[in-house]
């Protein structure tokens, strides 16, 4: 796949792929769609033609119904399919493929071929997302019934112009007492730019006088942040010895890519 | 013996010590020689999903479980039915959904949704429906019972990273009203898997 990215994680396949007949032998629906994810950076006039791979792991015959939507990645940065102009920018019309449905006998799959064209003049992230919607085939039943049916894809995330504009800023920040003497700070961050941020959070713990006390792993999972999107950042303070009576300011700063970072802080007190 | 001399005679020892391993080894298994290895692993995810009976669940709490281990019940066919048969009130699915991701992402998040149940001459809004998993608020009622969530917008019902099989369930509830008019009512359950970025 010239030109582009593919993702990879730290965690081997084979072991998964030899867990499949597992599954297989207790599944009403059991899917993969492979590649889960393209990171591309194809530039503005580039064509991709890449292929996706669907496989029913289950042991009943499954209507697969593909389909191009936007994306939205939330708060904890769960990712999810909506309709058009709902999402983050969207490269969803630059995604050409057969989207007719099909149906996958057990242990079957079938490759789908996408072209994946960048118009000219157009800068800054653009994402979407492939879905495949897998049902049991002839699953309708007689009475008040829901069926299952289950959706996941591959996610495209095209960075057309590295030289974008990257910002970022933390719009909402807040600290809880919880029970057992906790701490609970979270701070919201929101991408202002035009492309995807990867964030990576810290916290410190400030005394009235401005002392740092304390330092904090806050957590915002993988970190990317879309435009336009917001991240959770969120940590706990616990630190019986240090958490005296008195006043205190938790100060959240989110790194970003490009060296950038943004710094926004809260006070709270301890009783 | 002049220090130099001593200098000179462990020098030479030591060469010939070395020169002596060296032989060794080229005796052994000749020159050592080193071979690149590279690899690439591509992310992989996959999700299953089973119905099964709840009746011998009860009210336990969901859980949340590394393997693919199915509890209670048989496993049925991928439809959840409810039974209102008696007057309009809180209804429970005969079944509960299993998740079952596989996955080598370092995140990923299954989501639960629905476009609510239509009959010919009416429809039930996904508000309607309830949702009880590990991730919803064991503490909060929404009026389907503790921990069941309203699916007015999706909920999030499992979250994971890297693993073999992590399995999941996700307990049902419908509101019938007085309001709804008999009939058979039909719909979809979504679950959608996907990746964290």
């Amino acid at each position: 796949m010239s030109g582009s990215t593919v993702r990879r994680s730290v965690a081997l396949i084979i072991p998964l792929l030899a867990m499949a007949p597992l599954s297989e032998a207790l599944a009403a629906i059991s899917i993969s769609v492979l590649p889960p994810i393209l990171d591309l950076s194809i530039p503005p006039g580039g064509r991709e033609e890449f292929s996706l791979t669907v496989k029913n792991l289950g042991g009943t015959m499954i209507e697969v119904s593909p389909s191009v939507m936007d994306l939205v990645l939330g708060p904890t940065g769960a990712a999810l399919p909506v309709g058009p102009g709902e999402g983050a920018p969207s490269c969803a019309a630059w995604v050409s493929m057969d989207e007719s449905g099909f149906s996958l006998g057990p242990g079957e799959s079938l490759v789908r071929d996408v072209v994946f064209d960048v118009p000219r003049g157009v800068a800054g992230g653009r994402y979407c997302v492939i879905v495949f919607e897998a049902r049991e085939a002839q699953s309708d039943v007689p009475g008040p019934s829901l069926n299952i049916s289950t959706r996941t894809g591959t996610i495209i995330l095209e960075t057309a112009s590295r030289r974008s504009k990257r910002s970022g800023e933390i719009v909402e920040i807040k600290a809880t007492r919880k029970e057992a003497g906790e701490v609970g700070v979270v701070a919201m961050f929101k991408n202002t730019g035009e492309i995807h941020l990867k964030i990576r959070p810290s916290c410190l713990i400030r005394s009235s006088e401005g002392r740092v006390i304390d330092r904090l792993k806050p957590d915002a999972g993988t970190g990317t942040v879309l435009p336009g999107g917001i991240r959770k950042i969120q940590g706990t303070w616990r630190n019986e010895r240090k958490m005296l009576p008195g006043t205190y300011r938790a100060e959240v700063s989110a790194d970003f890519t490009g060296g950038r970072r943004v710094t926004e802080s809260v006070q709270f007190t301890i009783d | 013996m002049k220090k130099r001399d001593l200098q000179i005679l462990v020098g030479s020892i030591l060469l010939l010590a070395i020169s002596a391993a060296c032989s060794a080894q080229e005796q052994v298994g000749g020159t050592v020689q080193t071979v690149g290895v590279t690899t690439t692993i591509e992310p992989f995810m996959s999700v299953t999903l089973v119905t099964a009976e709840t009746e011998r669940q009860g009210d336990g709490p969901p859980f949340r479980n590394l393997g693919s281990f199915v509890s209670g019940g048989t496993l049925a066919r991928g439809v959840v039915e409810f039974e209102a048969l008696e007057q309009p009130g809180i209804v429970e699915a005969d079944k509960h959904v299993q998740i079952i991701v596989s996955s080598n992402c370092t995140n990923w998040s299954v989501e639960c949704s629905s476009t609510g149940l239509a009959s010919e001459d009416d429809f039930i809004p996904p508000e309607r429906l309830y949702v009880r998993s590990f991730y919803t608020d064991p503490g909060a009622d929404q009026g389907a019972g503790p921990g069941y969530e309203s699916l007015a917008v999706p909920k999030l019902v499992a979250t994971g990273s890297a693993a073999l099989e992590l399995s999941y369930q996700v307990f049902l509830k419908l509101e019938v009203t007085w309001d709804d008019l008999p009939g058979d009512y039909d719909g979809i359950l979504n679950f959608t898997v996907m990746p964290t970025p």
